[in-house]
């Protein structure tokens, strides 16, 4: 009987080409080169030569630019080849603060009502935006200032540290949202956070422990909408 | 944002702020021009382009390569290998997971089968899902054995000459080993040929009638021996309690070898051991596996014309595996559930094709014929 072993597999991987990526302040361009070996002698660049569309296609699947198709559930907004959106209700989640200067030190590790939230994850960026109205939004609804520390004003949040999971699949969504929560918020990006009269602190020291719904009355609203957030667009006005 | 380390009672001191910090480019240093001076592009050499020198022309990469070793470990946990089977290995893992599986069927055994029939054992990570290999998940591995080509059994004159010991002793051997084989292999028999016959008369029904004189058919029912064709159509159950009474009543006498090994096929058939069969329901298979017996009652009778005839397209698709057993190396029970189900295999194989070669034997030796269906050229495809 004859026996046959399959396990795993063994790549040999010999330099072929190279791409040389020639940038100025405004734009960029890419030259392919044939690498020439010789016996006895250091590889060396061939002359280039221009990259044709196929060559950037198969360099784009290669890279992983095939996603498997997925059924998507009710909480999926949108979903692309890099991107996924999906939305949460209003929920009581537990919230970490580490602040250099000791603020919000009293609440950390506080059970807190949150608003409804739109998350986006792109390219292995999370964005995150909170919305009123506790229902699947719709392309035009409107969304806010999602309150939380550690948001740049386009909702991007600042991960540093933070558990991130390397895919923009549905499976992925538990582990994007765990990985947000259980990170500490450690500072402000943008100057106004919320309408609350106390402002960060005072919003979240109301809410530490409650029972009560978010108030949607403290988030500030942005004139963007669901679709300009989908899309990456900031909305009409400046804010 | 900042990682919350939840099992220890570590905090950052000073600034906890963990944004990546901006760098600070160094004019030149990343080839920019700065803007108080000027620069050229690439450094006064007399090739424009920059050199390649010192970077590595080459990368060998190996990947899923850990279940490789988790499995030689778990034949090493098995005891079927050791470290020194690991050193004449030359620590080669695929050599020393060969070595020792080819240990542990056995060279006698191996030879035995390797004079009857053609089988290939395979342990792998991926299995057909379809009609692709896709890899196994979490860890997995399958192994496969596959027919390559059958084996040939000749039963007319043990069935005649048992028959003549006693009435029925010749069907009961054929009914029982038939049966018993069945649960573990895929054979070639009566039954296949009876139906590739009724296939073919249901294309001459169907083809034009001045056709139909041009199909010959090959009157399977017509070849079988008498004491099968009476027996064709009886109560299963109550045959196989009549057939086991009359082997067991013949145990001692003059054909009490084949009886026993015969008992020893229906013994191991019985074992309760389940193949990972629902891993091959998505593989897309062309067809079920290939036989891994050839049964026939006299050469180039009807059951062989059929054989021969539709074993000409049987290589041409893909085919199940005869055995698959899926298993993680890690698991200790799934590695012993999968060496059990090969054991079994290759054990049930070893008793079927001594007592083949047994019968063949004492054929050649009463009748004197010569013609070797084991040559593979007359074997499948």
């Amino acid at each position: 009987m004859q026996v046959h072993l399959a396990i795993g597999q063994n790549h040999h991987f010999e330099l072929h080409e190279a791409l040389l990526v020639y940038r100025d302040q405004q734009s960029s361009f890419i030259s392919r080169h044939d690498v020439l070996t010789r016996k006895d002698a250091p590889p060396t660049l061939g002359p280039a030569q221009p990259l044709t569309m196929a060559f950037v296609e198969s360099l784009v699947r290669s890279l992983g630019g095939t996603v498997p198709a997925e059924v998507l559930p009710e909480n999926i907004l949108a979903k692309g080849d890099r991107l996924i959106v999906w939305w949460t209700r209003e929920q009581r989640r537990q919230m970490f603060f580490s602040n250099a200067e000791g603020k919000m030190a009293g609440l950390n590790g506080g059970i807190f009502p949150q608003p409804p939230l739109v998350w986006k994850v792109t390219n292995g960026e999370l964005s995150i935006r909170a919305f009123a109205v506790n229902k699947r939004p719709q392309a035009t609804t409107t969304l806010a200032v999602a309150p939380f520390w550690n948001l740049s004003d386009d909702g991007r949040v600042c991960t540093g540290t933070m558990r991130r999971p390397e895919s923009t699949t549905v499976a992925a969504i538990p582990a994007w949202e765990r990985g947000f929560y259980e990170s500490a918020f450690t500072h402000a990006n943008v100057g106004r956070l919320t309408r609350h009269g106390g402002g960060f602190e005072g919003l979240w020291g109301s809410l530490k422990g409650k029972r009560r719904r978010f108030s949607s009355e403290t988030l500030i609203k942005l004139p963007q909408t669901l679709e300009q957030f989908v899309r990456g667009e900031r909305g009409n006005h400046a804010y | 944002m900042q990682r919350v380390m939840r099992t220890g009672s570590h905090r950052c001191g000073g600034n906890a702020t963990v944004c990546r910090q901006r760098k600070i480019l160094v004019s030149g240093a990343s080839g920019i021009a700065s803007a108080s001076g000027v620069k050229t592009l690439a450094p006064a050499f007399a090739q424009a382009l920059p050199s390649l020198k010192g970077v590595r022309a080459d990368y060998t990469y190996e990947a899923n390569r850990e279940r490789l070793y988790e499995f030689c470990a778990a034949l090493v946990r098995e005891k079927l290998g050791n470290p020194d089977s690991w050193k004449q290995a030359g620590g080669n893992a695929i050599r020393f997971a060969q070595s020792v599986i080819s240990n542990g069927i056995g060279a006698e055994r191996d030879q035995l089968l390797d004079r009857n029939v053609e089988y290939h054992l395979l342990v792998t990570d991926a299995l057909e899902r379809y009609g692709e290999d896709a890899q196994l998940d979490s860890g997995k591995l399958a192994v496969l054995i596959e027919c390559g080509g059958s084996g040939y059994l000749k039963i007319g004159s043990a069935i005649e000459a048992m028959e003549a010991e006693a009435e029925g002793l010749g069907a009961a051997f054929y009914w029982t080993l038939t049966h018993s084989l069945y649960r573990v292999m895929r054979l070639y028999n009566h039954d296949d040929a009876m139906m590739y016959e009724e296939q073919l008369r249901d294309y001459a029904a169907e083809d034009d009638e001045k056709n139909r004189d041009q199909y010959e058919f090959p009157e399977v029912e017509k070849a079988l021996p008498e004491c099968i064709r009476k027996t064709l159509k009886r109560d299963y159950h109550a045959g196989k309690a009549q057939d086991r009474t009359l082997l067991r009543r013949y145990r001692k006498g003059r054909f009490g070898t084949w009886i026993d090994r015969l008992r020893s096929i229906e013994q191991l058939a019985r074992i309760p051991l389940k193949q990972s069969r629902e891993y091959l329901e998505d593989g897309y298979y062309d067809q079920p596996p290939l036989p891994c017996l050839l049964v026939c009652f006299k050469e180039q009778d009807a059951i062989v014309a059929c054989f021969d005839e539709e074993s000409q397209s049987m290589l041409e698709s893909t085919s199940e595996p005869a055995l698959c057993a899926v298993f993680s190396p890690a698991n200790p029970d799934e590695v012993r559930n999968a060496l059990r189900i090969v054991a079994r295999f290759i054990q049930i194989n070893v008793e079927l094709f001594s007592l083949v070669e047994s019968i063949h034997e004492s054929e050649a030796r009463h009748a004197g014929t010569s013609c070797d269906r084991t040559e593979s050229s007359l074997r499948t495809a």
